[in-house]
């Protein structure tokens, strides 16, 4: 690709964000179960998940209020923040833990040695080792996405804000020789949401339905006094 | 590719044997303990040289491995009959694979084709009984590399630029090594992105 040729399709760059209106979440995990899907993420069984080594690359945050039996369930998706200035980032050896041009923390899984450095520091532990090689019981390896890799033993993984949906949607637009489109891109996460409480786009965009969400009022970030500046905007539900 | 790869370390690899042999008999009186280290040395030599012409020839694919299960000649079909690579490699314009073409796009022009030689023989007798012939697979690019042939070609690229000459060669060898600095080399070249997340998934 010639440089003349990228800059009429990406005269600008790309800022993936995301929001997540907690009002609406209603703690389904319809977001898990399709990310697993999506990604091949390796299925663990309860003996694994108990000994912590379980991996989820989006999970579902219950929060309990009140006593019984004015209980009130509270729920939060917590993924990768995709941190602008990264706790992950600095502290891997081998460049493996870099960021992207769009502004996605990415993990080159061929270049990950292990050492889960990036995992100790990241503080919403979005971040997930492989402590065991991959498996799927038959017929269920038919699913695997070929658009993904399989990770093996010893390297760490996490979410990419499903950088293979990203790549296809800029291809799809480069094909029909136009700029990306608000709406083009969802994350497997932001298609399953029942009730549209993922929103997903580009916030170097501002006439994006993202670029929009992510002013409101109620929006915050998570642990915001790190200074992390995470692309995730949480809308504060409206009861509080 | 594999053999230069291996020819290359042999010769590092017995350069240096050469050299620790001369240190050690260079000595006047060897002591039972030098030739002791001398023997550990040759020993760890050897194992190095051992593994690493394992690796080297692991690294990269070779010809010998181009065992079809006919004897295909891409010299003929592309070279003598001048066919077109996407008039059987039919899906490299729209998908991010080449394709490899159907039995029945070769039977479109081998069924009026009388079968004398034992090829064609074999591919009439797998038309028949309706049974796709088995390819072996050559240009294989790992998992965690995500690589399209519609993008390449939209850009341009020839098939000749990575397949090399393939009108001239009798089988379907491997004209490049696939390996990230090959592929690197020419994107910096050519100006197209080089973010690890363009080629890897």
């Amino acid at each position: 690709m010639s440089a003349g040729q990228e800059k009429t399709t990406e005269a600008r760059p790309h800022r993936w964000q995301m929001v997540i209106d907690l009002d609406r979440c209603t703690g389904c995990e319809a977001c898990v179960v399709a990310c697993h899907a999506e990604n091949n993420i390796r299925i663990s069984g309860a003996q694994e998940a108990a000994e912590g080594r379980a991996i989820n690359w989006i999970r579902i945050e219950r929060y309990w209020e009140g006593e019984y039996p004015d209980v009130k369930a509270k729920f939060m998706p917590v993924l990768c923040q995709q941190c602008a200035d990264a706790p992950c980032e600095p502290v891997c050896p081998v460049y493996a833990s870099y960021h992207t041009p769009d502004g996605l923390n990415a993990q080159v899984y061929n270049r990950c040695i292990g050492v889960r450095y990036c995992g100790n520091n990241c503080p919403y532990t979005a971040r997930q080792f492989n402590w065991f090689d991959p498996h799927w019981d038959p017929p269920l390896q038919e699913q695997l996405n070929p658009d993904v890799t399989v990770r093996q033993n010893g390297i760490m993984e996490k979410c990419t804000f499903c950088v293979q949906r990203i790549r296809q949607g800029k291809e799809q637009a480069e094909r029909e020789g136009r700029p990306v489109r608000d709406g083009d891109i969802t994350p497997a996460c932001v298609q399953s949401c029942p009730s549209t409480a993922l929103v997903f786009g580009d916030g170097n965009d501002p006439d994006s339905q993202v670029a929009q969400m992510s002013k409101s009022r109620r929006g915050f970030h998570l642990l915001e006094s790190l200074g992390t500046h995470p692309a995730i905007t949480y809308l504060k539900r409206l009861d509080e | 590719m594999g053999a230069s790869h291996g020819s290359r370390y042999i010769r590092t690899t017995g350069i240096v044997l050469i050299h620790i042999f001369h240190i050690f008999h260079g000595r006047r009186h060897m002591n039972r303990s030098g030739w002791k280290s001398f023997g550990i040395l040759l020993l760890a030599g050897t194992a190095a040289l051992v593994v690493g012409l394992l690796y080297s020839k692991g690294s990269a694919d070779s010809a010998a491995q181009d065992r079809q299960p006919i004897p295909f000649s891409h010299q003929f079909h592309a070279g003598q009959l001048k066919l077109d690579c996407v008039f059987c490699h039919r899906s490299a314009h729209q998908s991010p694979t080449a394709g490899v073409p159907s039995l029945k796009l070769c039977l479109g022009c081998h069924q009026n084709m009388d079968a004398k030689k034992a090829g064609i023989q074999t591919l009439l007798d797998h038309w028949n009984e309706q049974r796709p012939v088995s390819w072996v697979r050559l240009q294989r690019l790992p998992d965690f590399v995500y690589f399209t042939h519609e993008r390449h070609l939209a850009h341009g690229l020839q098939c000749t630029t990575c397949h090399g000459q393939v009108e001239h060669m009798s089988g379907t060898p491997r004209a490049a090594t696939l390996e990230m600095g090959w592929c690197v080399s020419c994107h910096q070249q050519r100006g197209a992105s080089r973010d690890c997340l363009t080629c890897h998934k």
